[in-house]
């Protein structure tokens, strides 16, 4: 049932609804993430627009329609859920690492853990990857010793340490002093050109129009507008999708 | 221009009204002093009661009861004070063994999954923290003191006695089989301690796991049982025998210790539960979202995320509630069971030297607080965040 | 195996699957089960211990609480009949209990004195009396009509000697002595901790840890049998008062510690404030600081002052008799001795609904204060 439609798709969301007891989060979300794409989630707080990326790697529950995430369905088998989060990988806001592990600990967890990797060569690829978003230095140091912007850099790569082939960012940048979003938006930017699979939730709308391929609207827990950044920036065409911008664009 | 608010003298200035401040406080306090033992002096000596540690050295001439250590009336009221000491320690260790055991045990069982069981555990924590702690062992010294005189004991097939003289129960005899038997055991817990942290360690290096539960069972149930086959395989034992005037043989406990063991353990494994609860829960969801984020099975993710942060944060709690506990075995005196207070009060209306004995015990539980503070704060350090 | 406050957030509404779909009206049940009871192996065979151990109890404690248990009797023999518990012994042995020796006559004063109590915790607890000097006045006044009451001697009251006094106006007046007492002494404590005078900080800091490492029991024994020998000769205090002082002392020395944790979290910047200002010590003290700090330690307060009441049950050693005491002389009474449990029981349970009250209480306060994740 999931396999002929889904080949080059990596990420498919088929009438999907959620709801927090009473309150309904999403409504009837349809969308397809292509592999490769580089797409950028954006509206107001409260949209669902984080929920939706939860729901992909199972951090929520979803109670209607169906998440496919690289052809295996997401559902309560414990099979399909283990395989899909060693396929996806995840960014917080809050970065979330490990306080009583240092950098390079955090990030050979997951590989000597679940893919049963020796030391030594966990540590090679942590190091790859520490290499990779330009904090190699900072290995032997505890997260607390290290600025928001290094913190949310080790993030990104003990995500990439397991090898996923869809990266989800929660707001990555919300939480950073201004003078550090830079930082972790250029090792973005680095990701998306190798052709990593992205999906982003964002308030960073130039990151959004030079570099994702498709802008995606959402509010109230519905899917208003989707778009390639060009047609979404400069012709939006639901009248919501306009005022929002008009609000976000103003600074 | 600056000006002089003009009542600036010499008593104005900051340092001078300090300095004044504190030698008059201690000059009140030297002169309290005095005048407190003045009167001390002059009450003891009305009542004809000598002053001076000279008193230690006299004979007891009351017994003690129940002791771990040898002791009769005619020894020296320094004995039985260390007497009273070893008592105090060793259902000190007891209880301090059984309320980590049941605090942890409890804690985890609330933020269990299974709703049953964490049910369980959150009204055993309602119960035993809020009724007060001397009710507990009032209750359970009432209890023991309640069960059938020795002739009619609750008997568990002649391996377990239960009456009003507490709980008697059989001994291992000294036959070699059994003697090393035990030994083995003990190095076995070792040897199984030991291997869990070779096999986490063996993990962290090459990410294998290697189970651990067959080198449990050969270390703990077959090398023990092996040896105690070699050694003869001596079924006999030192059973607890009725008679017309008590037991022989077997070892006992008495319902004085028995009580207070039971209401110590459970009220600070109460509380202590309590505080591992809200260790584990103190860790931030975060942590757990990232760490499923990245893969980690359930199991895995507790005993290397929250486990961790929670020892961190739940330690020196846990040391207060320890120290607590000691200090608080001192409600012995209302059960009558000879542990340090019991027996320094006992001395007190016996010997009349208060002050003396007072300071004495003073000093016991101050060096038994530095000492667990100082092992604690050890752990501290081996868990602490590393900045 | 931990539990989850991100999936927990929310019950959601579900779609059923096929097999809850047959199951009808059980489906959700059946849901519900998998998941918090039956959802691994070893999960489950915890829930069965749990099952087997409930099944085996709960049928005999109805039993022995209810079914075959007596309510009321006229003596202990009566209460023979019943296998189960024998309730009766609280209707029968309550006054004891609750007034202790008292002259039976006079309850009415007791009584009284405890609704009078309750009033004023009534007041001092709701947030619109939150005015310090009204809040004296009100607990001054309390006291006094309080000690008129129990003391007699006046108006017409035939007088009662503290001896006989017992019971549970005896527990309320040690508590909130040693609440009332204890509080300024914390606050002395914690402010001289942190003075710039040396010898006033290291008094402070040496009584604190002194009197934390002592049990409370040997405080009482102090305070009740060896401070006489401290006085001149002739010069008397009032047992009960010794006592009470010796817990507040206990109490204000721990509470002591816990206020240095609320120093420590009030910003700097707010002594700097203050200083700027140009407010002398005292003022600024109780005027800016401490209102600050009680609303940053409330929670670790409130813990102490549930500690601090039931440690008035400590009370027994010196021979106090307090509420606790007064039950263990029903038990002692060889009429009724067999019964201990149910008396036990009863008095358990009164200490938990008071410290229930006090705990939902701080709770309050913390969601007042907005404290606490939210």
């Amino acid at each position: 049932m999931t396999d002929n439609v889904s080949n080059n798709l990596a990420i498919e969301l088929r009438n999907v609804g959620k709801w927090y007891g009473q309150f309904h989060a999403l409504k009837d979300i349809n969308l397809n993430v292509k592999q490769g794409e580089r797409m950028v989630l954006c509206g107001p707080s409260g949209s669902g627009k984080s929920t939706m990326i939860r729901c992909v790697n199972r951090l929520e529950e979803y109670q209607e329609g169906e998440i496919i995430v690289d052809g295996v369905l997401l559902d309560d088998s414990v099979k399909n859920i283990a395989a899909i989060r060693s396929e996806v990988g995840m960014v917080f806001q809050q970065f979330n690492l490990f306080p009583h592990l240092r950098v390079i600990d955090n990030l050979t967890l997951g590989p000597i853990d679940v893919r049963q990797m020796p030391r030594k060569e966990a540590e090679d690829l942590a190091m790859h990857y520490l290499e990779r978003v330009k904090i190699a230095e900072q290995a032997m140091k505890y997260p607390s010793q290290l600025s928001g912007g290094q913190q949310q850099r080790v993030a990104i790569a003990r995500a990439l340490c397991m090898g996923p082939k869809i990266m989800l960012f929660d707001e990555p940048t919300s939480a950073l002093d201004p003078e550090m979003i830079k930082e972790v938006l250029d090792v973005m930017v680095s990701l998306a050109e190798e052709g990593m699979t992205m999906v982003c939730v964002t308030h960073e709308m130039a990151f959004a129009r030079n570099v994702a391929d498709t802008v995606v609207f959402m509010e109230d827990g519905v899917i208003i507008e989707a778009a390639p950044p060009a047609e979404f920036f400069d012709s939006p065409k639901s009248e919501r999708t306009r005022s929002f911008l008009s609000q976000i664009l103003t600074h | 221009m600056a000006h002089d608010t003009g009542d600036s003298g010499f008593l104005q200035r900051e340092g001078v009204r300090a300095a004044i401040i504190q030698i008059v406080v201690v000059g009140l306090l030297i002169t309290a002093i005095l005048y407190l033992a003045n009167n001390v002096a002059e009450n003891l000596a009305r009542q004809g009661i000598a002053t001076g540690f000279g008193f230690l050295d006299n004979p007891t001439e009351w017994d003690v009861g129940e002791a771990i250590l040898p002791h009769d009336r005619a020894d020296p009221y320094w004995w039985t004070f260390v007497v009273g000491v070893a008592n105090t320690l060793y259902v000190a260790a007891l209880s301090l063994v059984l309320i980590t055991v049941i605090g942890i045990a409890v804690g985890t069982s609330r933020v269990s999954n299974n709703w049953l069981l964490s049910q369980f555990a959150s009204a055993y924590v309602e119960v035993f923290r809020n009724v007060p702690l001397i009710l507990q062992i009032i209750f359970w010294y009432t209890v023991t003191r309640e069960f059938p005189h020795i002739r009619d004991a609750v008997n568990f097939g002649d391996v377990l006695l239960l009456s009003n003289r507490g709980a008697n129960f059989p001994l291992l005899t000294d036959a070699p089989g059994y003697f090393f038997g035990v030994v083995a055991f003990l190095i076995g817990i070792v040897a199984t301690i030991l291997t869990g942290r070779y096999s986490e360690h063996h993990r962290s290096k090459t990410g294998k796991p290697i189970a651990v539960w067959p080198f449990a069972i050969l270390f703990l149930l077959i090398l023990p049982l092996t040896i105690w086959a070699l050694l003869g395989a001596p079924t006999e034992l030192n059973n607890p025998v009725p008679s017309k005037f008590g037991v022989k043989g077997g070892g006992s406990i008495s319902p004085e210790f028995i009580a207070l063991l039971l209401g110590l353990s459970m009220h600070y494994g109460a509380q202590v539960g309590e505080i591992v609860r809200s260790g584990i829960e103190s860790v931030p969801p975060g942590q757990t979202e990232a760490a499923r984020a990245i893969g980690l099975k359930e199991r895995r993710i507790f005993s290397k995320v929250i486990l961790p942060q929670t020892l961190r944060v739940a330690i020196p709690p846990t040391a207060s509630q320890y120290m607590s506990a000691v200090r608080n075995s001192s409600l012995a005196v209302a059960i009558g069971y000879p542990e340090l207070f019991s027996i320094g009060s006992t001395t007190i209306n016996q010997a009349g030297q208060a002050v003396e004995v007072m300071v004495i015990m003073l000093g016991v539980y101050l060096v038994i607080s530095l000492v667990i503070a100082a092992v604690m704060n050890f752990f501290n350090h081996l868990v602490a965040f590393k900045t | 195996m931990t539990h989850d406050p991100v999936l927990d957030r929310a019950r959601p509404v579900r779609r059923r699957s096929p097999m809850e779909e047959k199951l009808g009206w059980f489906g959700p049940i059946y849901y519900w089960m998998s998941k918090n009871l039956f959802s691994s192996f070893w999960n489950s065979v915890v829930s069965l211990i749990c099952i087997f151990i409930l099944y085996k109890i709960v049928p005999f404690i109805v039993d022995w609480a209810l079914l075959s248990s007596m309510w009321f009797a006229e003596t202990g023999e009566d209460c023979r009949e019943a296998t189960g518990a024998c309730w009766a012994v609280i209707p029968v042995k309550y006054r004891v209990m609750f007034f202790g020796v008292y002259p039976y006559e006079e309850h009415w004063r007791p009584v009284l004195a405890i609704g009078l109590y309750a009033l004023a915790v009534a007041i001092t607890c709701t947030h619109r009396f939150w005015r310090l000097k009204l809040l004296l006045v009100v607990w001054a006044v309390t006291l006094a009509i309080f000690l008129m009451l129990m003391w007699g001697g006046i108006f017409g009251l035939e007088f009662v000697p503290t001896t006989q006094w017992g019971g549970l106006p005896l527990t309320f007046l040690i508590f909130s002595s040693s609440m009332f007492l204890g509080m300024p002494i914390a606050i002395a404590l914690a402010l001289g901790r942190q003075s710039k005078m040396p010898v006033i900080r290291i008094l402070s800091v040496f009584t604190i840890e002194l009197t934390r490492t002592i049990p409370l029991p040997m405080i009482l024994f102090f305070a009740a049998i060896i401070l006489p020998l401290f006085l001149p000769q002739g010069m008397e205090i009032d047992q009960l008062l010794r006592v009470a002082l010796g817990i507040a002392f206990y109490f204000g020395c721990f509470q002591a510690e816990v206020l240095r944790g609320g120093f420590q979290a009030v910003p700097k910047g707010q002594y700097e404030a203050a200083d700027a200002i140009g407010l002398p010590y005292w003022k600024k003290t109780f005027k800016i600081i401490l209102p600050q700090v009680f609303r940053i330690t409330i929670p670790s307060v409130m813990n102490g002052v549930i500690a601090g009441f039931k440690d008035t049950t400590m009370v027994i050693i010196v021979g106090l008799f307090d509420l606790l005491t007064a039950t263990q002389a029903v038990v002692s009474d060889p009429e009724w001795r067999r019964y201990f449990t149910e008396a036990y029981l009863f008095v358990a349970l009164v200490y938990f609904l008071f410290t229930f009250a006090m705990s939902k209480y701080s709770q309050y306060l913390e969601r007042l204060f907005s404290f606490g994740r939210r």
